[in-house]
């Protein structure tokens, strides 16, 4: 029996991740971990299932950290972001694989750096398995095999909704990440240099069928992190990367951002000093979608190569109600980790990879199918 | 220690105008408030002190009243405070002014009226831009006319630079987009949608803006005080420029208007206190001016004959007052009211709002001090 921790379990991705193994793969147990144990069991608890456990940590205590993991095969990291260098720290100490959603693209950088550490201990880190970073990076692989040359990439995802929802407002997902996404500066690569942008700049409007018209603007993204040295031989110059919104909800996050209530400042609240982006992100909270909604969405992810010549997309639709955006994130982190307890579909055996590197594409595609995601190329089906 | 005014909510963004215009007329004035951190710059005047005051003790109140012995207590705190301060002012007898308490408040106000006739005493309610100077615009309109049928009024603003600054403040703000208006239509009172966009006016001075139907003392007042001459229809009208309207919008569609409160790593804090307090940070842009335009249409006959009378109040940025805005309009308006009561221009006992009994033509010289000019039919009059 292998054994997956899955930090942040309970959490909007954690939640499909533990589903997604629990299902799929009957050889594993799986511990549900957060700094809320009732949050945990309660989750742990509706699997009804001796494979499934609660465990409570504070992630910020390495010691506490590193007990809890030891002896398991794979270190899952649901987590905000930020906390990434930390837990990877703690699976060296600890020996273990590590698995993660990306560290938009800072944060991946000094990730890498890891490598020769999880070498000398033969185990492996791959970072950013969500939908993107995670599918984009994979298309990427795929991709590569098809071209001899690959000069420019463009990279997008779009959403279609058409929920009925009862909330003036929907969170996507974890507010601070998408407050770093309006405002830290963009990464690009323009004639083969990395450069950073201004944020929310390179606005283009994309016209996708079966989704409609989309604003999109470049922002800060891992795979800008790894792609142009992955792409090295094949000659790459340019690297670009857009997030895509509707305009109700870019200009209702760019007035909460433009009149102070994302700053990092403290504020005197009733006594105490309270820092202003924690009391916003916790007032958002409540727009995450409500379970009882009835969700109907799907997503794009697309990879334009050299102008067009070749385009590769993941599309997801809802699946058990949960909503397209968050399902691809989820699914290939679940794929992933089984790839490595299982160790089948990699290139290598250790060290610390974005997907692109390590990952088999037919493999990961063929385990993308079973989950209802569907990889085209050129609009023909490729799984 | 004897003082010629005690203002409540001294220390907020009206109170500290108040204080301000009253102290450049050499009065001794008495400020209460919570924190007098913003307010360092006018202590620095020997005439002003400060004292901490909670105003959801009554005792604290009245206590504060009687050590400063004012001439005129002037209310320029949060209107949930109205009805308290008065009550306050009538076991003090003490003449009070206020800066209105849209329409719910305002009309708890009223019913103290016989109470303050008994005790010899004014309660005004009302005393800033609008209510106040709307209201006595109105009433030299309406004097002028044999009937009145219709009234329209409200306010209108704008700056050069875009940026969203605080208007006045955002607790009555979220409430006047929030309440359900009632409007006074062919002589009942009619309760509307929230807040809902009633088209598009072109004003002096500040161009084509989106107008809205919120909630206002003077729908209430002027029903009451012009009701002899015919009156049937009263609309109110809110005109904000649509980068500022945009940004309140949002924070009401999020629930950052919410009296409710929530946990904050183990805190307890009121959502709108929260949202009030990040706002306050936002600084007014270098170079940044705003003009208002508060406005009346009054619609009657005189001589048998259909007559419209455009009243219009014109206010901007004034040099040396940059940090108000257009805001001058209101805390140098309640100012210049108590002052007036002060020195015996307004005689009158009980409880009434400014339409009724602020002489028109000494008020509009007071304002034209201050540079806030009237207008009639396009045509300046003080």
């Amino acid at each position: 029996m292998k054994r997956i921790v899955v930090l942040g379990g309970y959490g909007i991705i954690g939640k499909i991740v533990v589903y997604d193994l629990f299902k799929t793969n009957k050889n594993c147990e799986i511990f549900v971990v957060g700094r809320n144990l009732e949050k945990a069991e309660e989750y742990a608890n509706s699997f009804n299932s001796p494979r499934v456990k609660a465990k409570k940590t504070n992630i910020q205590n390495k010691k506490e950290l590193v007990s809890l993991i030891k002896g398991s095969d794979v270190v899952v990291n649901c987590v905000q972001y930020y906390f990434n260098f930390e837990i990877m720290k703690a699976c060296l100490k600890a020996k273990t694989n590590y698995v993660d959603l990306g560290g938009l693209y800072h944060l991946t950088k000094k990730q890498l750096k890891l490598h020769r550490y999880f070498k000398k201990i033969k185990k492996l880190a791959i970072l950013g398995c969500g939908s993107s970073p995670g599918i984009t990076n994979v298309l990427v692989a795929y991709g590569s095999k098809l071209l001899k040359k690959i000069n420019e990439i463009e990279i997008f995802f779009a959403d279609k909704d058409e929920t009925k929802y009862e909330q003036k407002f929907v969170l996507p997902y974890s507010f601070k990440t998408l407050v770093d996404e309006f405002t830290l500066k963009p990464a690009v690569l323009k004639k083969g240099k990395i450069r950073f942008v201004k944020p929310m700049s390179g606005e283009k409007i994309y016209y996708i069928d079966g989704f409609g018209k989309k604003r999109a603007f470049l922002t800060l993204h891992s795979e800008l992190a790894t792609l142009p040295s992955f792409l090295k031989d094949k000659g790459i110059k340019d690297i670009e990367f857009r997030v895509t919104f509707d305009d109700d909800f870019i200009e209702k996050i760019k007035i909460l951002i433009e009149n102070g209530f994302t700053s990092k400042e403290n504020l005197n609240l009733s006594g105490q000093k309270l820092k202003i982006i924690d009391v916003t992100s916790n007032l958002m909270e409540k727009f995450i979608v409500n379970q009882k909604t009835k969700i109907k969405d799907k997503e794009i992810l697309r990879v334009i190569f050299n102008k067009g010549s070749l385009f590769l997309d993941a599309i997801t639709k809802t699946t058990r109600n949960i909503s397209a955006g968050s399902y691809n994130t989820g699914v290939p982190c679940s794929i992933i980790t089984q790839m490595i307890s299982e160790n089948k579909g990699l290139l290598k055996k250790s060290g610390v990879y974005a997907p692109e590197s390590i990952i088999n594409p037919k493999e990961f595609f063929s385990e993308l199918k079973k989950r209802g995601i569907i990889i085209l190329k050129n609009k023909k089906r490729v799984n | 220690m004897k003082y010629d005014f005690i203002i409540f909510g001294g220390t907020g963004f009206q109170g500290s105008i108040c204080a301000r215009d009253l102290l450049e007329n050499n009065y001794k004035i008495l400020l209460v408030g919570r924190d007098k951190s913003s307010i360092s710059n006018i202590l620095k005047n020997k005439n002003a002190s400060f004292m901490k005051v909670d105003l959801t003790n009554y005792k604290e109140i009245v206590s504060a009243i009687k050590k400063s012995n004012p001439d005129v207590v002037i209310n320029c705190a949060e209107l949930v405070f109205n009805v308290q301060i008065m009550k306050a002012c009538l076991e003090t007898k003490k003449p009070v002014t206020d800066l209105g308490g849209l329409q719910k408040i305002t009309e708890q106000q009223f019913k103290f009226h016989k109470k303050f006739q008994e005790k010899e005493i004014l309660c005004l309610t009302g005393c800033g831009s609008t209510p106040g100077i709307v209201n006595v615009m109105t009433a030299y309109a309406v004097d002028k006319l044999d009937s009145v049928e219709t009234i329209k009024l409200g306010f209108a603003w704008n700056s050069n630079i875009k940026k969203f600054v605080i208007p006045y403040s955002m607790p009555s703000i979220f409430h006047e987009f929030t309440e359900d208006p009632v409007t006074f239509h062919n002589g009942k009172f009619v309760r509307e949608k929230r807040a809902r966009c009633v088209g598009e006016v072109n004003f002096k001075e500040i161009g084509k803006q989106k107008v809205y139907c919120i909630v206002h003392s003077e729908v209430y007042t002027f029903s009451k005080y012009f009701r002899n001459k015919g009156l049937k229809n009263i609309h109110y009208m809110a005109g904000f420029p649509e980068h500022s309207f945009k940004v309140i919008q949002t924070l009401i569609d999020l629930g950052f208007n919410s009296e409710e409160e929530i946990e904050v790593s183990g805190n307890k804090i009121k959502i709108v206190d929260f949202t009030n307090k990040v706002l306050k940070k936002i600084k007014q842009p270098k170079n940044y001016r705003e003009v208002e335009n508060i406005w009346a249409e009054i619609y009657g006959t005189k001589n048998g004959k259909d007559k419209l009378v455009k009243m219009n109040c014109l206010v901007r940025t004034l040099k040396g007052w940059e940090d108000a805005g257009s805001n001058i309009d209101t805390g140098r308006t309640i100012a210049l009211i108590s002052e007036m009561i002060k020195k015996g221009q307004i005689k009158d006992k009980g409880v009434y709002a400014p339409e009724a009994v602020v002489p028109q033509k000494l008020f509009f010289n007071e304002l034209a001090k201050r540079k806030m000019f009237v207008y009639e039919n396009g045509k300046r009059i003080n």
